[in-house]
């Protein structure tokens, strides 16, 4: 323990410094630390000496002039840092700081040692404190490094590693680390590729540098400089590095020394998963390492066998035919080893390589039933024998019942891993009970019937108070939901919501919603089943699934007075869930007089006497309390205009609660209110029809447009929305509309039969579409050649499918009378799309689309050729071909799109990275193209690529409008 | 998201292709609701997403190992797949909060991200290991207690201070149980026989040198 920079003018003759410093390292370790860490005096003894400690920290004799003298001590040996906690410890010395303050100045004082900087951080009370000390480690690391200063360089780097834990930016540091590996000594080299791995990642350039070193390092004869280099090149290795190390490490495959061996075996692995291609060249070396005795070297051999297989098919069948008796063998030596005192881990040998040859069995048996016979018997011996009371068996048995699952196994075996699963099942360790579950929804595919027997087993851990445990249950449950058990399920779910935890509610809601929808037989149990929810759970219910109980609600003629009742109920309990009161909001509205006169009612309801005021009530309760969100309020002041023509006795009382509402602050409301009350005073004589009740909202047409919206985009959903307001067919726009197309709401209340409020509204672009539509189809649309804008504004009109219209118009019927005939619906649509009228339908046969030249610049040209399957017309296959038009080959080529959100896009791989100079190499790529407006919109994409010339970052992006129609 | 191998298309886009057009013909609210604004950002991040989406190979791996105090102080991290210091820093945060609040009896994993990190408690030190949804989370355990294991017999019952003072002592030894997230060795004695092998090495060296490298290396 020499202190480093030793100021000797400061040290007074006295007392030796030993014990002061050590003085001075308690005062460093703040009181908490001692509680937790018993072994504080370590530190001490590290340090030399075993000195007093006062409960307070300080010496037991704490006048000023000790102290003083103390810290004179301490400042000869110990860092700032820590100086200055002290200072600030010993409030009263105000000399301590007096000192602290010199020794800032003090340009000797930089030079701390690892452990002093440490301690001096750990001193720092706040992260202001904390930040100051790095900083000036920081500056000082700095300056030696721009001095160059050798001798420190290491200690330096080790600071950096420190500072770089506690998230502190170290990249100034970097090229050290390459300095030090470069040095000839192993000490240097160690802390140096250190350094390497932890401040740098594989993304940063520095790292190309250090590909020479390591070469270098991997040719030297000490085993131990090599293994460092080894562990490197595994851990942080790049593409690039990949490609240019791997004959070395393939060569170091081959050594004797086994510390060596599996290094370069991993390090190996590392290089397939950054460039598969190389996989073949390391073929042969990984199956003679599973040949080796030596249990790190197996371990590392069979990993990279596994990961062999998972890159190249040739690979797994090299394997299955070379090593699977090998491959027996091993995992029945050591499943039937004695005792082995190195590997042993709670009485059973080296649960590591059992778990990774079970693991590249469950490879080479996928699909090979040649393979998994042979296997079958060693399976069953390791699934049955394994003690399964510790960690280390359980492990083993999971693993095994993972492989025995995943390949085609004899059905006795299957059993055995299924019971074992139920052992697991009801095991009292959470962590078995974990992977219990999670292995029952692998099994689930392969065996549903016995995954049942654990229903009531599985429903429990839904329950449990583990998160994890419950997440897993939860998706199991709904894997293992059917027509028959749907009931029970359900109904044990949605009494759980009731107690559930706050924040489990919103995955628990979300899948009895998703069971519900998927296996509703009868509409009553459905509607019960999500009123139910929505009184629980509503505030957790998403937009399209309150939606969707609407639209069934509306197609239910029989049940809407039950619903609107129901509801009525459920909202005297639950008026807090909002999806619940958007809800009855909307039934209040549309079927509001079913409540009061009790119609349609069925033999289970009690009977409930309401009064036309109570629902204007609820209407009213709604608008004055949901003060935050303006889309309940804007549907109830819809809900009550619709309510002032159906209860004459109450209009008087809306249009006061109408007019109140004329000078909200919500834009919206005020709108909506003003327009409201115009219609209420003005336009007496147009108001009934114009609040007509809602004509059935199209179910299929509406199931449609959800899927595809959700497909094409999660996030757009609610914007997504008012494209359905302008169609002829109804959706759920009434109650469904984020607040920007209040308009729209009472236009297509009414746009099948009244012309008329059409015509005061003031967008033309509505009258384009819904009058036009309507009455004149062959007028005013007549620039029908089909331009992007023009197409897009009208698809928005069009019905989502052609042969969705008559459909709708029969169902229309019973209700309002219908004006358009669905053959003008056609018309219109073919029209409008600007395509031949055959173009769009289905199962037509295939047309050929010519192949474009979707992108060229000077230095890359982009072909693409199209093909399509003939019975789906929407999906389309595009081969696009890469042509390198410069005299400098390209690597890392990396193309990128991006669609419109009506068009899903699938990218498969491309057939390399590398593309060669002046057109002399190519490089396809697939990519699948599934347009859901297909026939209405016509596809665009944006490009981009990316790649290096010369190391260079290069990026070139175009957008591609050339697509030949009908795609 | 669809990644393949390094090659990654952006989400099904909101793009501008469309949008662009709509917005310079009529500007209305009602077309305004559907406007698809293109997100640049998203071009932007996208070579991000692309050179991440090699961890979402399906490669099963351990992805990086940290050390937390009860405290949520970062004792050791350690990174097999390529995470950005931003995204590091990140992750320590959302981990820390995710576990250092979990009871004392629940199970040792949690779901986070689509990865599994399954993490064991040793005194006030929490061991956290990332990997992926399908791998084997008990033996992750185990490689967690056999880390554990040979850093009690190097640092003789080791304790949180030990890892804090020597935490390139920690490192060295992580650096021979695991390489590129793949277990390495399961015998402790051929650890702890390499360690002592190379910490002699320095020690040799270190006598070789002269008085001043001496003094600097013992000060490491």
């Amino acid at each position: 323990m020499i202190p480093d920079r030793p100021v000797r003018s400061c040290r007074p003759a006295g007392p030796a410094p030993e014990p002061c410093r050590s003085t001075a390292c308690v005062f460093a370790i703040p009181p908490t630390e001692k509680r937790e860490t018993p072994r504080h005096n370590k530190i001490a003894r590290w340090l030399g000496s075993n000195p007093p400690i006062s409960p307070h920290g300080l010496p037991p004799s704490s006048d000023r002039d000790s102290l003083a003298q103390i810290s004179i001590f301490a400042l000869a040996s110990s860092p700032f840092g820590d100086l200055a906690s002290l200072a600030r410890s010993g409030a009263q010395g105000r000399a301590l700081e007096d000192l602290a303050a010199a020794l800032a100045m003090n340009p000797f004082s930089s030079g701390t040692r690892l452990r002093d900087m440490i301690r001096a951080i750990r001193a720092c009370k706040t992260a202001a404190e904390e930040r100051a000390v790095v900083r000036k480690e920081c500056a000082a690391i700095r300056s030696a490094i721009s001095e160059n200063d050798q001798d420190y360089r290491h200690r330096n780097i080790a600071k950096l590693m420190f500072i770089h834990m506690l998230g502190y930016p170290t990249h100034f540091g970097q090229m050290e680390c390459l300095k030090l590996i470069a040095a000839s000594g192993f000490p240097e080299k160690r802390i140096g590729y250190l350094g390497l791995m932890l401040l740098l990642d594989e993304r940063q350039e520095v790292l190309m540098l250090v590909t020479n070193s390591l070469k270098q390092d991997l040719n030297l004869s000490n085993q131990y400089i090599v293994g460092l280099a080894l562990c490197a090149l595994g851990n942080i290795c790049s593409a690039e590095m990949a490609r240019d190390l791997a004959p070395e490490v393939e060569r170091l495959l081959l050594t004797r020394d086994p510390n060596i061996k599996k290094k370069a075996a991993l390090c190996s692995i590392r290089i397939i998963r950054k460039v598969p291609d190389l996989a073949e060249n390391f073929l042969s070396p990984a199956a003679s390492l599973l040949k080796e005795k030596h249990h790190g070297v197996l371990i590392a051999g069979v990993q990279l066998c596994t990961d062999l297989c998972k890159v190249s098919a040739d690979a797994s069948n090299y394997l299955r035919k070379n090593c699977t008796e090998g491959l027996v063998r091993l995992l029945r030596d050591v499943s039937n080893s004695p005792y082995a005192p190195e590997y042993d881990i709670a009485g059973i040998t080296d649960p590591f390589l059992h778990i990774r040859l079970l693991r590249l069995m469950r490879m080479l048996g996928q699909g090979d039933s040649d393979t998994s016979e042979y296997i079958n018997d060693i399976l069953a011996q390791v699934a049955s024998k394994t003690e399964s009371n510790k960690n280390a068996g359980n492990a083993i048995l999971y693993e095994c019942v993972e492989t025995i699952m995943g390949i085609e196994a004899t059905s006795g075996l299957r059993v055995l891993a299924i019971n074992i699963l139920g052992r697991f099942l009801s095991n009292r360790d959470n962590n078995i009970r974990y992977v219990a579950l999670n292995m029952l929804m692998k099994a689930v595919a392969v065996d549903s019937q016995a995954v049942q027997r654990h229903r009531t087993t599985i429903l429990e851990c839904v329950k449990d108070s583990d998160a994890s445990i419950r997440k897993r249950a939860l998706e199991l449950v709904f894997l293992l939901v059917n027509d028959t058990n749907v009931k029970p399920l359900t109904k044990e779910l949605i009494d759980y919501l009731e107690v559930s935890d706050q924040d489990f509610k919103g995955d628990l809601t979300a899948k009895i919603c998703l069971i519900v929808e998927k296996f509703s037989q009868e509409k009553k149990w459905y509607i019960d089943q999500m009123f139910k929810v929505l009184s629980l759970g509503g505030n957790f219910v998403k937009d399209d699934v309150w939606h969707a109980l609407i639209v069934a609600i509306s197609n239910a003629p029989d049940l809407q007075g039950y619903s609107v009742r129901s509801l009525y109920k459920a909202f005297q309990t639950s008026s807090e869930q909002v999806c619940l009161v958007r809800v009855t909001v909307w039934c209040i509205g549309e079927y509001g007089e079913m409540l009061v006169n009790n119609v349609g009612v069925l033999e289970v309801e009690e009977p409930m006497t309401v009064t036309e005021s109570d629902a204007v009530d609820v209407l009213e309760a709604c608008l004055t309390r949901y003060s935050s969100d303006i889309a309940t309020r804007s549907m109830s002041l819809i809900a009550l205009l619709k309510l002032s023509s159906r209860f004459p006795p109450t209009s008087e009382r809306i249009k006061d609660i109408i007019t109140v509402h004329k000078g909200s602050v919500a834009l919206e409301l005020q709108q909506r209110a003003i327009e409201f009350n115009s219609i209420i005073q003005r336009h007496q004589n147009i108001k009934s029809s114009l609040v007509e009740r809602m004509p059935v909202l199209d179910e299929s047409a509406y199931i449609g447009k959800r899927t595809s919206s959700s497909q094409a985009n999660i996030v757009a959903d609610k914007s997504s929305q008012p494209s359905s307001t302008a169609t002829t067919l109804k959706f759920p726009n009434g109650v469904a509309k984020p607040p920007a197309a209040p308009l729209v709401d009472l236009l297509d209340l009414s746009a099948d039969d009244t012309p008329v409020p059409s015509s005061t509204s003031n967008d033309f672009l509505h009258d384009l579409l819904g009058i036009g539509l309507t009455n004149s189809p062959s007028s005013g649309t007549a620039p029908s050649g089909g331009t992007d804008i023009l197409m897009d504004l009208l698809s928005i009109g069009t019905p989502v499918q052609n042969d969705t219209a008559p459909k709708v118009v029969s169902s229309n019927q019973g209700f309002a009378p219908t004006t358009k005939p669905a053959p003008t619906t056609s018309q219109v649509m073919d029209l409008l799309d600007g395509l031949p009228s055959n173009g769009s339908l289905p199962g037509s046969q295939t047309p050929v689309y010519p192949s474009i030249t979707a992108f060229e610049s000077s230095t890359l040209r982009i072909m693409f050729s199209f093909t399509k399957q003939p019975e789906k017309p929407h999906v389309t296959e595009i081969h696009v071909t890469f042509v390198n038009l410069s005299s400098e080959a390209y690597t890392d080529f990396v193309f990128q799109a991006a669609v419109p959100k009506f068009v899903q896009l699938h990218l498969d791989p491309a057939s390399s990275n590398q593309l060669a100079a002046s057109g002399n190499g190519t490089i396809t790529q697939t990519l699948t193209v599934t347009n859901s407006q297909h026939g209405q919109k016509a596809l665009a994409m944006r490009v981009r690529m990316v790649y290096k010339v010369n190391n260079q970052d290069k990026s070139e992006q175009g957008q591609i409008n050339n697509f030949p129609p009908g795609l | 998201m669809v990644v393949h191998k390094g090659h990654i298309t952006f989400r099904p886009l909101r793009s501008r292709i469309i949008a662009a057009v709509k917005s310079s013909t009529h500007q209305h609210k009602f077309l305004a609701g559907i406007e698809i604004s293109f997100e640049v950002s998203d071009l932007l991040a996208g070579r991000a997403i692309g050179k991440r989406g090699e961890r979402n190979s399906r490669s099963k791996m351990i992805h990086f190992v940290i050390l937390i105090s009860r405290q949520g102080k970062v004792r050791l991290t350690k990174w097999y797949s390529p995470y950005q210091q931003k995204e590091r820093s990140t992750v320590i945060r959302e981990l820390s909060g995710l576990i250092l609040t979990r009871g004392p009896k629940l199970c040792n994993f949690v779901e986070w991200k689509g990865y599994k990190v399954v993490y064991r408690r040793y005194a006030s030190l929490y061991f956290c290991m990332c990997i992926d949804p399908d791998d084997n989370e008990l033996e992750i355990l185990e490689i967690i207690h056999h880390f554990v294991e040979i850093l009690d017999r190097y640092f003789g019952s080791v304790c949180e201070l030990d890892l804090i003072f020597n935490f390139h002592k920690a490192y060295y030894i992580l650096d021979e149980i695991l390489i590129a997230g793949e277990l390495q060795e399961s015998s402790k004695k051929a650890v702890a026989r390499l360690i002592a092998a190379q910490d002699s090495l320095v020690e040799t060296a270190k006598e070789e040198a002269g008085s001043i490298s001496n003094m600097i290396s013992q000060s490491i």
